[in-house]
């Protein structure tokens, strides 16, 4: 009887282990489903003009995939810098293993209680650009590029997305449902916000405010699913 | 036996002087309330208060190495800036606000006058990066601090670590300046019953209580909210305070209330060190705060008070001088610095 009890219990544990796998989520950034290349010339046919990157960073925090049997607990660590100019950061590893994979939340930004916690390290280090030196909080998003569209003196656009207090807390939770039981791959297609912004006349956000939660909710719909 | 005994009593008596006495470097005077810095996630320790006083005073923090937290921190003004109302940073820029005295920041919930920023730690980001300040980034800070032997011993003593980060670089800085209380004036020797106020301090300090305790709350000096005290707009600065930062109508013109410790030190006086004495100072309050509904409810009735009430007052706000804080050597400039110029 304990003979049997012993092999079903290894027998189990082996078909678990058979399916479960650690789970590793992809961030793929385009232009008009190409690869994005900082510096790179691309037309955009919202704008019907040429247009170039210098920059796109954004925080994803609170990263949670669950799977058919459990859902796992929130990636560690807590927040990830997502970088155009460094391919690693696009791949967020967890070490926990799952079976197949349901859906992904994460937020889009940092939450509140990392605005005020003072100095911290890791991807939420100060110096890599993304906390506001002249009135404390995170950039929870960053753009930066050049098209003639823009009637700025370089015709340079900046939009640096944050804030944390309300009214204009600007981190934003997203949900989504996955089909596949591969990798989650998530892709954040820049043309696709370009075509909701007004880059003629708003070329410039710099703090927190109603126009950093009018487009941190546009960036926010950029993000879907690769089938 | 005996010895037991013994040993449990001193064990105890080490906990408790630990208790009232503080953390590290750190003590916390008996008769504060609770401080407001988040000391478990940057735990005082004395090689991370070392280093951080060597990045305060030290010029490399700016982008031509001319200015250094000092220039405009003063130890010997309770660490303001001595004689300039605006301060004034790198290429002789001048700054558009009076650099505050540092002392007690452990007890303050958010900083700048108008608390634009919301942790000591992310303080510093500021003057580093202002043009008109230190004109640098943390990351060419971090370049120059990583090219430096004797700041790479310094980081791994204190942070344990072979990197030096961004991160560390803040709590360092936050460390040093955690050690900069004043509690030991006058006034501190009275509360705990060491001293006691001459009759006219004593008057002095009943007109206090009535008159400024409501903002300027003791012990700290200030309760740390933002009030308008009704000095008029200054034309040419336009500065609209907390206003500015909370895009609220009901904040403009709200200014952090300033502790009234160390004033003997820190002149001049007010957000634009429009006031260059305490006498002005004290006439405004007597008879120049505007009277609009933008002046904080405490100030609305006129003070009233006469030659000898003035006089008075003054008498107790002297007691807040602590000379001890101000001279001590422990704050100053450190010899490290000097030596590391040389390689
Ligand atoms: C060019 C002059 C200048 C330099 C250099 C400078 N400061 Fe200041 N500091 C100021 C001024 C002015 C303010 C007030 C700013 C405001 O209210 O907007 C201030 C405010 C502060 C405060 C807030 C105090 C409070 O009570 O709210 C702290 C802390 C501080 N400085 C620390 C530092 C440190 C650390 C450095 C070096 C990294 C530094 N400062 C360099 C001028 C300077
Ligand atoms: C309504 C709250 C309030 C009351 C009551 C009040 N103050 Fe103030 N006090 C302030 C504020 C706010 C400031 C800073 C104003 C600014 O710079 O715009 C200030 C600034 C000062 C300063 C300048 C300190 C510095 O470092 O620049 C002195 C001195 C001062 N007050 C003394 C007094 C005295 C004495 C009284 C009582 C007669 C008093 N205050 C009552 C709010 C108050």
């Amino acid at each position: 009887m304990k003979k049997i009890l012993l092999l079903l219990v290894i027998a189990v544990s082996a078909q678990l282990r058979a399916d479960m796998r650690p789970v590793r989520v992809e961030f793929q950034l385009k232009f008009n489903n190409e690869t994005l290349q900082l510096g790179k010339k691309y037309y955009s046919n919202t704008l019907k003009d040429s247009i170039s990157f210098e920059t796109l960073k954004f925080y994803i925090s609170r990263v949670i995939v669950n799977g058919e049997l459990h859902s796992g607990a929130p990636f560690s660590p807590e927040a990830f810098l997502i970088d155009a100019e460094n391919p690693k950061s696009q791949i967020l590893q967890n070490s926990f293993y799952l079976d197949s994979v349901l859906g992904i939340s994460f937020l889009l930004g940092v939450d509140s209680m990392a605005n005020v916690s003072g100095a911290m390290g890791g991807d939420l280090d100060p110096m890599f650009g993304m906390y506001w030196a002249w009135q404390s909080g995170y950039i929870n998003f960053k753009l930066e590029g050049y098209t003639n569209s823009c009637p700025s003196p370089k015709h340079q656009f900046q939009y640096h997305i944050g804030g944390y207090l309300p009214p204009y807390a600007s981190s934003r939770a997203l949900n989504f449902e996955v089909e596949n039981t591969g990798n989650v791959v998530v892709e954040f297609d820049v043309e696709k916000l370009i075509s909701q912004l007004n880059i003629q006349e708003q070329y410039e956000v710099m703090g927190p405010g109603n126009a950093a939660m009018d487009i941190s909710k546009k960036v926010a719909s950029v993000f879907k699913i690769k089938e | 036996m005996k010895i037991r005994v013994v040993l449990l009593v001193f064990l105890s008596f080490l906990i408790f002087s630990f208790y009232t006495g503080g953390i590290g470097e750190i003590y916390f005077p008996k008769h504060f309330p609770k401080p407001e810095y988040s000391f478990s996630s940057n735990p005082i320790n004395s090689k991370a208060v070392a280093l951080g006083r060597m990045l305060f005073y030290d010029p490399i923090l700016s982008k031509n190495n001319s200015i250094s937290c000092a220039s405009c921190h003063s130890p010997y003004n309770s660490f303001a800036h001595s004689d300039h109302a605006l301060s004034h940073g790198i290429f002789d820029s001048m700054g558009d606000r009076n650099a505050p005295a540092l002392f007690n920041l452990a007890w303050q919930k958010s900083f700048m006058w108008d608390g634009a920023i919301n942790h000591l730690d992310v303080q510093a980001l500021a003057p580093i990066t202002n043009a008109k300040e230190m004109a640098e980034s943390l990351v060419g800070v971090i370049e120059k601090l990583r090219k430096k032997e004797m700041y790479r011993t310094a980081f791994f003593a204190a942070f344990n670590d072979t990197v030096i980060t961004g991160e560390y670089v803040l709590k360092a800085l936050s460390q040093f300046q955690l050690t900069l209380i004043s509690a030991n004036a006058k006034f501190d020797r009275v509360a705990l019953g060491k001293e006691q106020f001459t009759h006219q301090e004593k008057k002095g300090y009943k007109l206090f209580l009535k008159h400024c305790n409501s903002c300027h709350t003791q012990p700290l000096f200030s309760n740390y909210q933002f009030k308008n005290n009704g000095l008029p707009l200054d034309s040419v600065l336009m500065d609209f305070g907390r206003g500015a930062i909370t895009q609220k109508g009901s904040d403009s013109m709200l200014f952090k209330v300033p502790s009234l410790r160390n004033l003997s030190f820190t002149a001049p006086y007010m957000h634009d060190g429009r006031f260059k004495k305490l006498g002005d100072v004290m006439a405004h309050y007597n008879s120049g705060i505007l009277s609009n509904n933008m002046v904080s409810k405490e100030l609305k009735k006129p003070l009233k008070l006469n030659a000898d009430d003035r006089v008075d007052l003054i008498a107790f706000l002297l007691t807040l001088n602590d000379k001890e804080f101000v001279f001590d050597p422990k704050h100053q400039y450190p010899k490290e610095i000097l030596s590391a110029s040389k390689d």
